[in-house]
């Protein structure tokens, strides 16, 4: 692979791939959100702090207590387009890891459901009645289930990569994988998660716009600078731990730009909340490290996928990708979701001015 | 080459009947949400013209419940169905995407817009104008049923591909004969499910009892389309293969228990609630409407599981068999086997007394798991349990003709021998010894049976025409 992702493959090849990158980037930060938000809720609730008001009960809590349930649902939706277009690029493989998981993977399913639930319950005005056990139990078991779907979800993309192992797990019915690897990439998404959501969540706060959540936004800081620090950590280790194969595409021409462009991102990020840490961040300010986190999200991906492809012989597939292009419907995908986007852009518009127009009633 | 997946053992349950379970549930939902977002348009209507003073409140409660409902366990659902259908089939699954990927990415775009439209009016809906609330309503409404409109195209081709056959354009798979009977019917129920949810969430309300009635006769009005039901009905089962309404009507036992369950359902429902509410304009309590609503249950599961079968032998109707084996692949598998290119060993604690054995329970794997277990559900040594050896031999030899809804026999004949010995063994309560069946004449027999069977599906005249004769 000598050309940069994703110019050495044929046109099929690189439109689903880049397809598949892009989407899986719009998952992920919404996904980031409802994990790290929930781990923040959990965290408010073992350390609820020593001033009047609880962690629980102060407003960026209050904020992610509000907005979470949508934003797994959101998260959930988003899922759809990445999970349609890994079962053009990647079928076989996909498919096989899902059947050799079985009920490990199935077990995702009420566990979503049941946490889904369990954030609207948090969201209600009851929750806060409740006594401190209970509503520490109940955080505490949100941000495990996350936990434990993102490392099913680990789980499946190692098994997928493994094509020789395939026979011996089917057999056996044990996930032979690594455990370092498991745990190396669980800390680079896990960690990776929590700047992102402090970004999302220094908008919502810097919306409401009084000084009241200025220790809330040095915590969104600190929080992030120690997410990055835990990511940044796990994943100069992973790549010293990858194959020679795996590290070449990284390092070599396929993947290297999108290192930098990682690097990048996080660099932006660090400097930027370290700023935040002393003064009130300013919009400006707040763009420039949501541009971070994208390009970081970016460049992850795209590694995630250099270490895939150098696992799996992406030239078994490109027929299959080159008779999945020359199905039609494209064109019918591209209108539709320009339409539907901007109806949705249409949408936001609608409500915020009719929320201006009854303020100024 | 066909990918070879690795097949997984439910036990006593099979697998096509975990995929009906999960499949049944998130259509009930999905449903609901697309007949809910209708009905909640009509309410937001009646609360902006003055119609009905309590139709304001109504539409709060009524979407908190369906927020709680279809945005979690319908989405989520949806995730499932998904999961399990790689789990059953993954063969179908990735024909299905492979050939309608982008119709299904616009169904997704669908489904942003759907709860984004969903989720403004939730959260801002007390704050927001009687106008801007009915177009988010109506935009949420439609990306709901545009969600029905792009699913049914994808799932009626899996029963009649139409001229897709032919031609494999995307237009053709998803416009097919049964596409427009399919989706009034879906979406005559998805209101029919609306609305007796509706006479749930009023009996909830905390109004007065005539208050209610008036609430509950509004909600009524739109059963009305179930007087439609028996004539889409009827169109579906006209645009129907032949073979495949001949198993509904009569024969297959089960398919034909199962549409009786669906009529059946939606004739008590239809007839009480026509006559009672509409015409009669009765008051209908929580209870009974919570038992109308297990009824529509009832026929949802009866239609689904008719929909389902009605498939058989395929999955993809003249793609892929329920075992996820190609109509194409077979002569080829009856030179090679269906063991040599399977690189899965058995995962089992049975002990086999000899290799023999362990090739037939592969080949039940890879021909029978998905519809079949060896002695639970659907069971093959219960079915097969009267048969003599040399009649499971030419039954199954010839299996498309024995039975038309099943797939021709996909193997060589000494692997047919082996499932053969297998399911006698098995029978037999796996004892510990058992002899290998060697004998020459005995495989030349079955070779002669296949031969006679050939490899095409058993109504393959049918096929023929549809085909145009080059299957």
């Amino acid at each position: 692979m000598d050309s940069v992702f994703p110019f050495g493959f044929p046109t099929p090849t690189a439109f689903y791939l880049v397809l598949y990158v892009l989407t899986f980037v719009l998952h992920q930060a919404l996904m980031h959100y409802v994990l790290a938000g929930s781990g923040y809720l959990a965290w408010c609730n073992l350390v609820p702090g020593a001033g009047d008001t609880p962690r629980t009960f102060q407003p960026l809590a209050a904020i992610l207590r509000d907005w979470m349930p949508f934003a797994l649902s959101a998260a959930i939706t988003a899922g759809v387009a990445p999970l349609l277009f890994v079962q053009i690029v990647y079928p076989t493989a996909f498919y096989t890891a899902n059947l050799l998981l079985w009920w490990r993977w199935m077990v995702v399913i009420p566990i979503l459901i049941v946490a889904f639930y369990l954030l609207y319950l948090v969201k209600s005005r009851r929750y806060s009645t409740w006594s401190f056990p209970v509503r520490t139990l109940i955080a505490v078991f949100i941000a495990a289930s996350f936990l434990f779907v993102g490392f099913c979800w680990t789980a499946n993309h190692l098994i997928s990569m493994h094509q020789s192992t395939w026979p011996e797990i089917y057999e056996s019915g044990n996930i032979a994988i690594s455990s370092i690897e498991v745990t190396l990439r669980v800390c680079i998404w896990a960690g990776g998660a929590v700047p992102t959501m402090c970004i999302m969540a220094a908008w919502q706060l810097s919306a409401q716009d009084n000084g009241e959540t200025r220790v809330e936004e040095r915590r969104l800081g600190r929080a992030a600078l120690g997410g990055l620090s835990v990511a940044t950590v796990a994943g100069v280790v992973y790549l010293f731990q990858l194959d020679e194969l795996s590290r070449g595409l990284i390092l070599g021409s396929f993947g290297s730009i999108y290192l930098g462009i990682a690097v990048v991102g996080v660099i932006l990020q660090v400097v930027l909340w370290s700023m935040v840490l002393r003064n009130r961040p300013t919009r400006p300010q707040l763009a420039i490290v949501t541009v971070g986190t994208l390009l970081s999200l970016i460049g992850m991906s795209v590694l995630r996928e250099a270490i895939r492809i150098s696992h799996l012989d992406l030239n078994l597939l490109l027929e299959d990708h080159k008779m999945a292009w020359e199905i039609g419907g494209f064109s019918l995908f591209l209108i539709m979701a320009l339409v539907n986007f901007a109806i949705i852009g249409l949408c936001v518009v609608m409500v915020r001015r009719g929320l201006k127009s009854k303020t100024a009633e | 080459m066909p990918e070879i997946y690795p097949i997984n053992d439910y036990g006593p349950i099979m697998p096509g009947l975990v995929m009906g379970m999960v499949a049944i549930v998130h259509v009930f939902l999905a449903q609901f949400a697309v007949g809910g977002g209708i009905l909640l348009c009509y309410f937001q209507w009646l609360k902006m013209t003055g119609r009905n003073e309590n139709a304001g409140k109504f539409v709060d409660g009524y979407f908190k419940v369906l927020v709680l409902i279809s945005f979690v366990l319908g989405a989520l659902t949806g995730v499932a169905i998904w999961f399990t259908a790689i789990q059953v089939s993954a063969g179908t699954i990735g024909a299905m995407v492979l050939n309608f990927h982008w119709l299904w990415a616009t169904e997704w775009t669908f489904f942003c817009l759907e709860i984004s439209a969903g989720y403004c009016f939730y959260r801002y809906q007390d704050r927001l104008s009687d106008r801007i609330s009915i177009w988010l309503l109506g935009i949420y409404a439609f990306a709901a049923w545009m969600s029905l409109f792009l699913i049914n195209g994808i799932l009626s081709w899996q029963l009649t591909s139409g001229n897709w056959l032919q031609t494999k354009s995307v237009a053709d798979g998803f416009f097919n004969p049964s596409f427009w009977p399919s989706l009034l019917f879906r979406t005559v129920v998805s209101v029919t499910l609306a609305a007796l949810a509706a006479c749930v969430v009023i009996n909830l309300m905390s109004i007065d009892r005539q208050a209610k009635a008036k609430l509950i006769h509004k909600a009524s009005l739109l059963l009305v389309p179930m007087m439609l039901m028996p004539l889409l009905g009827v169109w579906f089962l006209a645009v129907m293969p032949g073979d495949s309404r001949s198993w509904v009507l009569g024969g297959s036992p089960a398919m034909m228990l199962f549409l009786s369950i669906s009529i059946g359902s939606s004739l008590l429902i239809g007839s009480y609630t026509i006559i009672g509410l509409v015409i009669k304009n009765l008051f209908i309590n929580g209870v009974t409407a919570t038992l109308l609503l297990i009824l529509a249950f009832g026929a949802t599961a009866g239609g689904e599981f008719v929909r389902e079968g009605a498939r058989k032998p395929f999955s993809i109707r003249q793609v892929l068999y329920s075992n996820s084996i190609r109509p194409d692949d077979v002569a080829r598998l009856r030179e090679v086997g269906c063991l040599a290119d399977d690189p899965y060993p058995l995962k089992t604690t049975l002990t086999f007394p000899n290799e023999q054995l362990r090739d037939g329970a592969k080949v039940f794997r890879r021909q029978c798991a998905v519809c079949h277990t060896v002695s639970g559900t659907n069971g093959v040594t219960h079915l097969t349990s009267t048969w003599d050896a040399d009649q499971m031999r030419m039954n199954m030899a010839k299996l498309q003709q024995t039975k038309p809804f099943m797939p021709p026999f996909a193997g060589t004949a000494t692997e047919l021998e082996a499932l053969v010995q297998f399911l006698r063994w098995s029978h037999d309560g796996t004892p510990k010894a058992w002899d290998e069946s060697k004998q020459l004449i005995v495989i030349q027999q079955i070779q002669t049976w296949l031969d006679e069977a050939g490899t095409k599906p058993g109504n393959y005249k049918q096929y023929e025409t549809l085909t145009g004769g080059d299957e």
